[in-house]
């Protein structure tokens, strides 16, 4: 059974009759333009935009879920955090166990070792780069044990080398036989990491499928409006505008 | 460290709760004329303590929890250090409330407890309009809505004043504005208890909230906690505390404000943690606070509120200080 069924998923002119799956131990890429409607569809599995249509969460209508529950099997990274106060390390990643109610310390440090934060467990967040910053806020999500984990371009403000680090450990992640989607702006990381990926154009899904299948010179003229090299052979894989 | 915060703040808290039950004019015996005083005994240490002291020290004591619990919920709430118990208007309504009583002598049955009846329906209006006018619980909306009515409630208050009836009456309602847990009696805590144990009870509610809040309302929203039913809570809470202990006594500043920051580095800077020893320092301060009045030289009273302003204003600005050199 599939971990997340989207069928006609519809938020005003945001999203247009979206319908998309998610299969356990899948890495699923949202990819297109600004404005496109990657968060939005994010945002409507995360629980906090209001949509019509349908989405199943492993076989139940996530709507009947209560906010709680779904809160322990969906977890939800926004494209950017901030913490107002200056948090530890510690008490940021424990903050992803309140869907659960607990502080649950393996679970607190299994999250902390795989986003490699153990060593900065007692400083402040704030005290920390934009780089560490993000694998703490990542940790966070990591440590309430998500099934699915949603990612709001997680990539986006790293250097290259968090960016491979923060992939391949979503890879992981998606490998234990949970899920993870994410949106993604690099189109050659995204084919490099993903398993499948989903191009919106304007609220409205151009491809869904492998990247080889989507990430085509038509799709993407249509989608971006540029004309562009594409070399899926290479290792790794190369989309470059021309 | 931050496990000890509270059970340290409660023995500080029973100290000063001592002390301000023996500092007074005349000298009596605290525990013997406690002890008489529950007795039903009525010795002259009794009648002190029992009818002066008591009262005075468990009304400093109240309004000083209530003022401190509401800042650290608010501030939490709105994820902003210097937001303050008055930004919900409702301190502005109680004022207006409590002033319509000395210009139009509302409630004359009531008599000395009828300020504080008009100031909790004031405050229960102005809270009212607020959350109309917010119309959700978004913290700039709050902010702005807030703003708004207490502007119309200070614009009120200063129409009171300006035609105010007679010199006597303008003196007595400014006095009272200053702030004072002077001359207050049982009645008035009779009024105070309830709405502290209903807004803590709101606000303690939704530590969970709070807590989550941290990392933005996205973030706690996509965590499972009701951002819009739990704000509304809180900012109902927070008005119940100020406007019935502006309602009682008066408006006391800066304790909202400053009991929160100067807790916060004390328990890890967690906000839903900040909510206990924020209730108990304030109660610490505010009582604290009376005492100093009661020890300055006999003559004119200084009020309270000014006392709180004299001392909290500096300290503000240390903190603005202190900030300021974090990011030059």
């Amino acid at each position: 059974m599939d971990l997340i069924d989207i069928h006609e998923l519809n938020v005003g002119q945001r999203l247009v009759n979206v319908s998309l799956n998610l299969a356990p131990g899948e890495m699923l890429g949202v990819i297109g333009a600004n404005g496109a409607g990657k968060s939005t569809l994010l945002h409507c599995l995360a629980g906090i935009q209001a949509y019509q249509g349908s989405i199943r969460l492993a076989g139940s209508a996530l709507a009947a879920i209560p906010e709680r529950q779904r809160a322990q099997q969906l977890g939800f990274l926004p494209q950017s955090s901030q913490s107002a106060w200056a948090l530890s390390v510690r008490d940021v990643i424990a903050l992803g166990r309140l869907p659960w109610g607990d502080s649950d310390a393996k679970a607190i440090a299994q999250a902390a070792a795989a986003a490699q934060v153990e060593d900065w467990l007692e400083r402040q967040v704030d005290q920390l780069s934009g780089g560490q910053q993000a694998r703490v806020w990542l940790a966070r999500v990591l440590a309430g044990q998500p099934r699915v984990l949603l990612a709001d371009e997680p990539v986006a403000s790293l250097d290259l080398y968090q960016q491979q680090n923060v992939l391949r450990l979503l890879r992981r992640y998606a490998q234990s036989g949970r899920g993870v989607m994410l949106s993604i702006h690099d189109l050659s990381l995204a084919a490099r990491y993903c398993d499948r990926l989903c191009l919106l154009h304007q609220g409205r899904v151009i491809a869904v499928g492998p990247p080889k299948d989507v990430l085509t010179k038509e799709h993407l003229q249509e989608a971006f409006h540029i004309d562009v090299h594409i070399d899926l052979e290479n290792h790794p894989p190369i989309i470059v505008p021309k | 460290m931050a496990r000890l915060i509270t059970p340290a703040l409660l023995v500080l808290l029973l100290a000063t709760t001592l002390a301000s039950l023996a500092v007074g004019s005349t000298s009596v015996a605290v525990l013997p004329g406690l002890l008489d005083f529950l007795g039903g005994q009525s010795s002259l240490d009794a009648i002190v303590i029992g009818e002066i002291r008591l009262p005075r020290t468990l009304i400093a004591l109240a309004v000083g929890a209530a003022l401190g619990l509401s800042g650290a919920a608010l501030q939490g709430l709105l994820r902003n250090p210097l937001a303050e118990p008055s930004l919900t208007g409702a301190s502005q309504g109680a004022a207006l409330g409590a002033a319509s009583v000395f210009y139009f002598g509302l409630f004359p049955s009531l008599g000395a407890a009828a300020p504080g009846v008009a100031g909790l329906i004031g405050a229960a209006i102005a809270l009212m309009l607020m959350l109309a006018l917010a119309g959700s619980a978004r913290s700039h909306m709050v902010i702005m809505a807030g703003l708004a009515i207490s502007t119309l409630c200070g614009a009120a208050l200063a129409t009171v004043l300006n035609f105010a009836p007679n010199p006597y009456a303008m003196q007595e309602l400014v006095f009272w504005l200053l702030g004072s847990v002077a001359e207050r009696g049982l009645e008035h805590l009779w009024l105070l208890l309830p709405a502290l144990l209903l807004g803590s009870a709101l606000i303690l509610s939704q530590r969970r909230l709070l807590s989550g809040l941290s990392l933005g309302d996205q973030v706690a929203r996509s965590m499972g906690l009701n951002y819009r039913n739990g704000s509304i809570m809180i900012v109902l809470g927070a008005a119940i505390l100020v406007g019935s202990s502006v309602a009682v006594a008066g408006s006391i500043g800066f304790v909202g404000l400053l009991v929160p920051h100067l807790l916060r580095p004390l328990v890890r800077h967690r906000p839903e943690r900040l909510l206990i020893p924020a209730a108990l320092a304030g109660a610490m301060l505010v009582c604290l606070a009376d005492i100093g009045v009661r020890l300055l030289p006999p003559g004119r009273e200084l009020k309270l509120g000014v006392l709180t302003s004299l001392l909290g204003a500096p300290l503000f600005i240390w903190l603005v200080w202190k900030e300021r050199k974090r990011w030059i």
